[in-house]
């Protein structure tokens, strides 16, 4: 299912690229055994500023903390809350998904965006560019910001971390007793990425001509 | 070395320094407070 995007008037090309990019990144983890769960939904631009989006159902972060309230972004137990809600089925009250292995996607797949965004310096992240399907998979949308072109609110630079890990995210690991496998996740899919460095590197060049924002040789 | 290789750290001589350096990342990543604010900000605002 696709839909159209005029409204933000965003150049969706880099949208394209950043989502090239997560797939090459991906498959050079699954070469190396090491299965993230990455979501790259495609987008197809067909002007300067518009273009089609593939449709993911899943939810917002930040509707997930709107209907908790001002201190939904607060509250650690939300993710992991929404996870177990949305793993029964609300007719039978059975599982839809094995709770197991709804953290296990998670898990893996918040690693694996926290290394490809953080490499990618992927900007402007706040809880309305993730998302996170019922099964459990996490994923970033919206890649208007990268290589560290970061947005600035008030004068203030928003980006202060190097890439978006809030308590909610963490606490999710951290419950089930897996902030190691989250570690080495990140650990083995940075060192991964670190050996493919030239391949990836050249990709960034092949496209420094095609007039996109913010790609410059360096 | 471009953006992509300072934030790949290439200067790293091995894997497991390397992979302390990103464990770093996680826990400034983890413990920015900033964010939370902001999240706040943005709930209010689009809320």
């Amino acid at each position: 299912m696709l839909i159209f995007n005029k409204l933000s008037g965003d150049d969706l090309r880099q949208d394209v690229l950043v989502l090239q990019m997560l797939k090459i990144m991906d498959k050079m983890w699954i070469d190396s055994n090491l299965d993230l769960k990455i979501v790259a939904y495609k987008v197809l631009p067909t002007g300067m500023k518009e273009g089609f989006i593939e449709f993911v159902r899943a939810s917002v972060i930040d509707k997930l903390q709107q209907n908790e309230g001002v201190s939904g972004a607060l509250d650690r137990e939300l993710l992991l809350k929404h996870l177990r809600n949305m793993g029964i089925d609300p007719k039978s009250q059975g599982l839809r998904y094995n709770p197991d292995n709804q953290i296990f996607n998670f898990v893996r797949s918040l690693a694996g965006f926290c290394v490809a965004t953080c490499i990618l310096g992927i900007g402007d992240r706040h809880p309305g560019n993730v998302m996170v399907k019922d099964n459990g998979i996490f994923f970033h949308i919206d890649y208007g910001h990268f290589l560290g072109n970061f947005k600035y609110k008030f004068g203030i630079k928003r980006e202060r971390a190097p890439f978006l890990l809030t308590p909610d995210m963490a606490h999710v690991y951290s419950k089930k007793g897996l902030e190691e496998d989250f570690k080495n996740y990140c650990k083995k899919a940075f060192n991964i990425l670190r050996k493919n460095a030239s391949r990836l590197m050249n990709l960034f060049i092949i496209m420094s001509t095609a007039g996109i924002n913010n790609i410059f040789i360096n | 070395m471009g953006y992509l290789g300072q934030m790949l750290k290439l200067d790293k001589e091995n894997d497991e320094d390397a992979g302390n350096y990103f464990v770093g990342l996680i826990n400034q990543s983890k413990n920015e407070k900033f964010r939370l604010l902001d999240n706040m900000i943005h709930n209010i605002k689009h809320g």
